[in-house]
């Protein structure tokens, strides 16, 4: 494949139209074109590179991964920031917190009302269990990348290797279910 | 750089030596003493310096964690390994992509081990919290100082002579090529084993789950020496296995309640600065020192759990 340099776009137009907003537009736009042309064979190369020390679905869980971290990441943050700065209000008021948080968990969600299993669900619209929505997401990114990958398995008739996946990925949906906690 | 280290290091022995008896003995007290953001700075002090000796030391936030932080603060065992769990898992899940992707870490050579590791986690985190915390403390100051052991006696083998790949792990296609940035070379590897490792994560696992700690620590040299992998890839794809056997013990934790965000939260953040800063200290620091100091350290905060545990 022939290589572009980042200045070709800009030197082929040189002069085609002298000065004026719209010769200067088609300067822009070629050099822009061509730099996107460049970066996608970069990127293209660097795959394939990788290619050679990884396989096309480690490459796309990675991808996947890379992702949902960076989401995970931010609601992380955003509905801790919401919780502490009083945005939205708190199923246990954070100046009583020292009273709870020396209590076993049982304990704690008997006195708090929160079921076990998904019954944090019902109360997402406090400060604290908001912040569960980032911890399930982080757990969950897992899930999510098997399911991502597993087509890759099975297209190739990797059948054990697909298998393994699918055993996981009930393992991963079994923890993720709250069925060991009685499912409240 | 490295006498600062140091101090913080030596600074945490003695924060594990001298307050952690009065805190254990009057935990409610403590707490009252304190407003709940003074705990939650604390909190994220410890974190943070935590992450940075974790980095420098070579093991997981997680094992470090969940010993110092239920000695020296006034918050239940439970919310502790929780926030523990999570810590691993968002470091190993942070990791994982670059790891993945530069080949020092291999996918399917991680999908067996982590299948039944998190099946073992997830066993492992349901009987921890059904247990009496001063029994899990006394088994996670057993366990802390297994560690002690296993970071104090264990060798490393930076590319294993594997003479010939096992049945099973030719049939899970558990071999693969990574480029050795050091010498500039390409090493081909392949792994025997497989059994005896796959059983090693059984373990590995449950107590990963049960105690809320990222198993780095154990990983590594469960694919290293035991199925003949190297290192570097043996450390990188530990990560890729944490992170997915520290999913399944994460719901667990996660729909029994076992988290709060106000412990949580500040932990990871502060692991994950922590961490940042320890990379960049990582050349300047003698890290044979610092992993001196901090098997101490454990030692010291394996010995604080069993204490606690026995109710003394």
């Amino acid at each position: 494949m022939r290589e572009y340099r980042e200045d070709e776009g800009a030197k082929s137009t040189t002069g085609v139209n002298g000065g004026g907003l719209r010769s200067a537009w088609k300067k822009v736009r070629t050099h822009l074109l061509a730099r996107t042309r460049l970066r996608r064979q970069q990127a293209m190369r660097s795959r394939s590179r990788r290619l050679k020390y990884a396989t096309p679905e480690q490459l796309a869980y990675a991808d996947l991964l890379d992702i949902g971290v960076t989401i995970g990441r931010y609601l992380l943050a955003g509905t801790f920031i919401l919780y502490v700065f009083g945005f939205t209000p708190p199923k246990i008021p954070l100046s009583e917190l020292p009273t709870y948080w020396s209590m076993a968990a049982d304990q704690y969600a008997a006195l708090v009302g929160v079921g076990t299993g998904w019954g944090w669900l019902a109360l997402i619209g406090y400060g604290d269990y908001l912040n569960f929505l980032g911890i399930a997401f982080v757990s969950s990114l897992t899930i999510a990348c098997y399911l991502g990958v597993l087509p890759f398995a099975l297209q190739r008739k990797d059948f054990v290797l697909g298998t393994v996946m699918l055993l996981e990925l009930l393992v991963l949906s079994f923890a993720a279910s709250g069925l060991l906690d009685g499912g409240h | 750089m490295r006498l600062s280290v140091s101090l913080v290091v030596l600074a945490l022995v003695a924060m594990v030596l001298t307050s952690g008896p009065a805190i254990a003995e009057s935990a409610a007290p403590m707490a009252s003493a304190l407003p709940w953001w003074a705990w939650v700075l604390l909190l994220f002090v410890v974190s943070f310096v935590l992450g940075i000796v974790a980095v420098v030391a070579g093991v997981g936030g997680g094992v470090l964690f969940v010993p110092i932080v239920s000695s020296l603060f006034p918050f239940h065992l439970d919310f502790v390994r929780g926030a523990g769990l999570l810590i691993a898992l968002a470091g190993a899940l942070a990791a994982g992509p670059t790891l993945l992707r530069g080949g020092m870490a291999n996918l399917q050579l991680a999908m067996p081990p982590a299948l039944t590791a998190s099946a073992a986690a997830m066993v492992g985190a349901m009987i921890g919290l059904t247990l009496p915390a001063n029994i899990v403390q006394l088994a996670l100051g057993t366990m802390i100082l297994g560690v002690v052991g296993l970071m104090a006696i264990a060798r490393k083998s930076d590319n294993p002579e594997v003479p010939k790949a096992d049945a099973l792990s030719a049939a899970l296609r558990m071999h693969g090529i990574y480029h050795d940035p050091f010498s500039g070379r390409d090493i081909e590897w392949k792994v025997h084993r497989t059994p005896q490792g796959l059983a090693l994560f059984v373990l590995i696992g449950f107590l990963g789950g049960m105690f809320g700690i990222g198993a780095g620590w154990a990983n590594v040299p469960a694919l290293n020496l035991v199925m003949g992998v190297p290192l570097k890839v043996s450390i990188g794809t530990s990560s890729v296995i944490m992170s997915i056997a520290n999913s399944a013990a994460a719901w667990v934790y996660l729909n029994h309640g076992a988290m709060l965000a106000i412990i949580a939260v500040p932990s990871m953040l502060g692991m994950m600065l922590g961490s940042t800063i320890g990379v960049g200290l990582l050349s300047r620091t003698n890290v044979a020192v610092i992993r001196r100091v901090v098997i101490v350290l454990l030692l010291l905060a394996g010995v604080r759990a069993l204490l606690k545990g026995l109710g003394v």
